[in-house]
């Protein structure tokens, strides 16, 4: 498995990654820079994704919306923050790569003279509309948040959400607007992906031209977390507007491309992936204590998180729901899994790899994955190794990483219909959501 | 060399692109093969499409088509739910099921080194699913417990009402998740009963990807077992029913208001149809339109605000769609109202607005067909619709003979205010504050219950 690539970087820091691919007239301009929310600080959350929203507002040489002359020139383009990172990406006919990369260039080196008081009060705004409809207006909505609260110490970058808090947005200024832009968005911070029907020497060519003569920006030191860890188990309560209560659990688990990282990913599979999965068999199948259940190795740049999550029957207690799964859990933690069950879950890890070199473009397409390898590994062409990890794991190894991770403490959180706390696990506090 | 800031580079046109080839061949009466063989990738993409969907259920028995639906990947003949979901697995299979108005679709995307077992488990899903009474009854309770969650998400709830306000009793009208009612009634004997019918439907399947087509059609063969194949009948003409024209459903404490107005349109077949794809595309069918940049960039009222013409075998329906802030409910949905009609007389589309809707249009529209998965969907609209063979090569020429006369024409005849209806699902303190006077008359409450009790 290889993605084909050439990367340079450019003397003002910024790295370039070519990957050709004549298949559609279309080319992936794919930006990232590595900040996101873990860059920010209690009290001062949201700020990450709010500065994104910025990004399409217009720049020095071009003070409208970012979106009319892309969209036109038939060109689909977004962008995401997670925690670890913000991208931007446009997918254009190849004749419009230019178009694509002026702009591009145009807002990461002069975006701030254009910025003005009225269009950060509108998308903050639009920002707290993005939350309402997201978060706050969706059934168990806010219990991912509450999760996070819980499980990371106070001030672990992890443990406030990337959409941020409310009353953080709303105190955000244009002065922190112009701070966040000179500490993190330049070329030292930054990568970019052009993928698809492009050659190669001319895509660096117009890398050059468009990037060479922005100035490289201060060096951004990385985050720094102390190793997460919860001193005892957790036990929580969210009513919400729902009609069947859930349960969230959630470990501590390793980072992105850490050992045990892809031995968990797999037992995540074999015990939580689609309905062959052993408690999608026991507890929706079989007892019909669940309908549905659902279990994922979710790792990031500092750290992971293994959660589970499962949707109680009717009638059926939250800690009822628990006791079953813990019993599942605790089969992994004590006996390998089937050799069956392994060889299933590696093809499908193999096949999700295959499927996702479909697009040059967007979320997750190959021009994503390239910078994804490049920003978290310092290798674009990490592709070959990210996937022979599920092919070098075991049963006993995924044995050892059940037996290492889920046996220490971890959350559980009981979201319950509003006034029902009486079917919710017993024991539990309210959660605290920001 | 530098950069010049001074004005945006100018995009070439890009190429006009080509539909893959499609072989075709007819496998049986009313069932046809259809195939597009690319060996870029080791995968193959099988979709099974019957030209029937949930307007296949009868007034009485809302729900069954899509409960039918749902049981195809619970166990075959051959291999229980649980062998069957090992077996998919081990092909690296991702599996999928959809069900609309007018059709019901089976999706497998499988690693080409398994295409033989892939196209088994296809064709064993598709004509000879267990049905077992211990299944039935297990994902019947699991649609039940689903349907009940509807009521707490206000977007599923407002979509619900809507598409019931506009349609009544017409068959684009009913939850197509069926009632409490019906779902609880369902026996495993109509459930048979009802997938026996779909089996003897006209269907066409769709294979994509790293197989050839004379090894695609040995490997359908070797599977099929049903003889005879005669199509349902169509839905009947679809007009609105009569009543009030703004529908409220309170949500003690939401966040926010899910707004929805709209119209029955038309149908696929539609001479309309690429005038009308246009005006869309500057009215709300992208980031630029008019109705997003209105609420979302000038007022900051909603995370996003789009509509959209759906296109079905009878007329489909028109629709704005947004979730806004409680308290702008009723001035945003006046701005909806009063954007709608400014297209038809007051402020006219531009040519800018013309040009860069076409340009979007035709230019981005290669992206389409990137994956296997894009190619066999878009075959199969070709498909359901009986559109002729040309029809994706010649949208862009169609797109660009679009002008601004047709457009409003399109507003003039489609658009007016005065057609539209609307549901809000909100908060009923801060949402209702003037609903009542934005023109669509008194807002008359239902609930939840209206249209999931049955």
């Amino acid at each position: 498995m290889r993605i084909p690539f050439t990367r340079r970087t450019l003397s003002n820091g910024l790295d370039v990654i070519v990957h050709e691919d004549h298949g559609l007239p279309i080319v992936a301009v794919n930006l990232w820079y590595h900040v996101g929310s873990k860059n920010e600080r209690r009290g001062r959350t949201g700020f990450a994704h709010l500065f994104e929203h910025l990004m399409f507002e217009g720049s020095a040489h071009h003070d409208h919306g970012y979106f009319a002359p892309l969209q036109r020139a038939g060109a689909s383009l977004n962008g995401s923050t997670s925690a670890d990172r913000t991208n931007y990406w446009e997918v254009v006919p190849s004749g419009a790569l230019d178009l694509a990369l002026w702009l591009e260039s145009d807002r990461m080196g002069h975006l701030l003279p254009a910025l003005t008081q009225a269009k950060f009060d509108n998308q903050r705004d639009v920002v707290l509309n993005e939350r309402r409809q997201n978060y706050e207006n969706r059934p168990y909505g806010m219990a991912g948040l509450a999760v996070a609260e819980a499980l990371y110490d106070h001030e672990h970058p992890y443990s406030w959400p990337t959409i941020g808090s409310p009353d953080d947005i709303k105190a955000a200024s244009l002065d922190d607007v112009q701070a966040f832009f000179r500490a993190y968005y330049h070329p030292r911070n930054a990568s970019l992906v052009l993928a698809g029907d492009i050659d190669e020497a001319h895509a660096f060519d117009l890398a050059e031209r468009y990037f060479g003569d922005l100035a490289p920006g201060p060096d951004v030191p990385p985050v720094q977390a102390a190793v997460p860890r919860l001193a005892g188990n957790v036990r929580l309560r969210l009513e919400d507007r729902v009609e069947l209560p859930r349960l969230y659990l959630a470990w501590h688990s390793p980072a992105l491309f850490a050992d045990d990282d892809a031995e968990l990913d797999l037992l995540a599979d074999v015990i939580g992936g689609g309905k062959t999965a052993r408690l999608y068999q026991a507890l929706v199948v079989e007892q019909q204590l669940a309908t549905e259940v659902t279990a994922v190795q979710y790792s990031r740049e500092l750290t992971g998180m293994f959660q589970m999550v499962a949707t109680a029957a009717p009638g059926v207690s939250l800690d009822r729901l628990a006791l079953a799964i813990e019993l599942g859990l605790a089969e992994t933690r004590e006996q390998p899994v089937t050799a069956a069950e392994l060889t299933r879950s590696q093809v499908q890890a193999e096949a999700h790899f295959i499927y996702r070199l479909q697009t040059v473009g967007g979320f997750s397409g190959k021009s994503d994955q390239l910078n994804a390898y490049n920003v978290y590994r310092g290798d674009p062409g990490y592709v070959g190794e990210d996937l022979a990890r599920y092919g070098r794991a075991s049963a006993d190894r995924l044995q050892q990483a059940a037996a290492r991770w889920l046996s220490r403490p971890h959350v559980a959180l009981g979201v319950v219909p509003m006034g029902q706390t009486a079917i919710g696990l017993s024991d539990a506090e309210a959660a605290v959501v920001a | 060399m530098t950069v010049d800031r001074r004005s945006l580079p100018v995009p070439e046109p890009p190429p006009g692109i080509q539909f893959p080839a499609v072989t075709r061949s007819q496998l049986q009466p009313g069932l046809r093969l259809w195939t597009v063989e690319r060996r870029d990738l080791p995968l193959v993409c099988l979709l099974w499409l019957w030209h029937a969907g949930t307007s296949a259920d009868q007034a009485d028995t809302p729900g069954l088509a899509a409960l039918t639906a749902d049981l195809l990947d619970e166990g075959t003949s051959a291999l229980s739910m649980s062998a069957l979901h090992d077996a998919l697995a081990g092909i690296g299979g991702q599996l999928d099921t959809d069900i609309g108005h007018d059709a019901t679709v089976l999706t497998v995307l499988a690693l080409s080194r398994h295409r033989e077992r892939a196209v088994e488990l296809l064709v064993d899903m598709a004509e000879r699913p267990r049905l077992a009474p211990s299944d039935v009854a297990r994902v019947k309770g699991l649609r039940l417990n689903r349907l009940r969650q509807l009521r707490h998400s206000a977007g599923a709830l407002a979509d619900l009402l809507f598409m019931r306000r506009l349609y009544g009793e017409h068959p684009y009208g009913r939850p197509g998740i069926g009632t409490e009612a019906s779902l609880t009634r369902f026996t495993v004997e109509q459930v048979q009963a009802f997938h026996a019918r779909l089996v003897a439907t006209p269907a066409t399947v769709i294979i994509v990807g790293d197989i050839s087509h004379d090894e695609a059609e040995a490997l359908v063969r070797r599977h099929l077992s049903t003889p005879e194949r005669t199509p349902h009948p169509s839905p009947p003409v679809a007009t609105s029913p009569t009543g009030s024209r703004l529908l409220f459903v309170p949500r003690e404490g939401a966040a926010q208001s899910e707004l929805r107005v709209g119209r029955v349109a038309v149908p696929r077949h539609s001479p309309a149809y690429h005038a009308m794809v246009v005006t869309n595309m500057l009215l709300g069918g992208a980031f630029v339109s008019r109705i997003n940049m209105k609420l979302r960039e000038e007022k900051g009222v909603t995370y996003g605000a789009r509509s959209s013409f759906q296109f079905l075998e009878q007329a489909g329906p028109f629709s704005v769609q947004a979730s806004i802030q409680s308290e702008t409910t009723a001035e945003s949905l006046r701005d909806v109202l009063v954007e709608l009609d400014a297209l038809a007389d007051v402020r006219p589309v531009t040519a800018d607005e013309l040009d860069s809707a076409r340009d979007g249009l035709t230019r981005g529209y290669a992206r389409g067909f990137e994956t296997a998965e894009q190619v066999a969907r878009a075959a199969a609209q070709l498909a359901l619709f009986d559109l002729p063979d040309d029809t994706f090569d010649r949208f862009s020429d169609r797109v660009s003979s679009v002008t601004s006369a047709d457009v409003t024409e399109v507003a003039r005849t489609w658009l007016r205010s005065a057609d539209m209806q609307a549901v809000v699902v909100g908060e009923p303190s801060a949402s209702l504050t003037g609903l009542g006077g934005v023109g669509l008359g008194v807002p008359e409450h239902r609930l939840a219950d209206d249209v999931l009790k049955g």
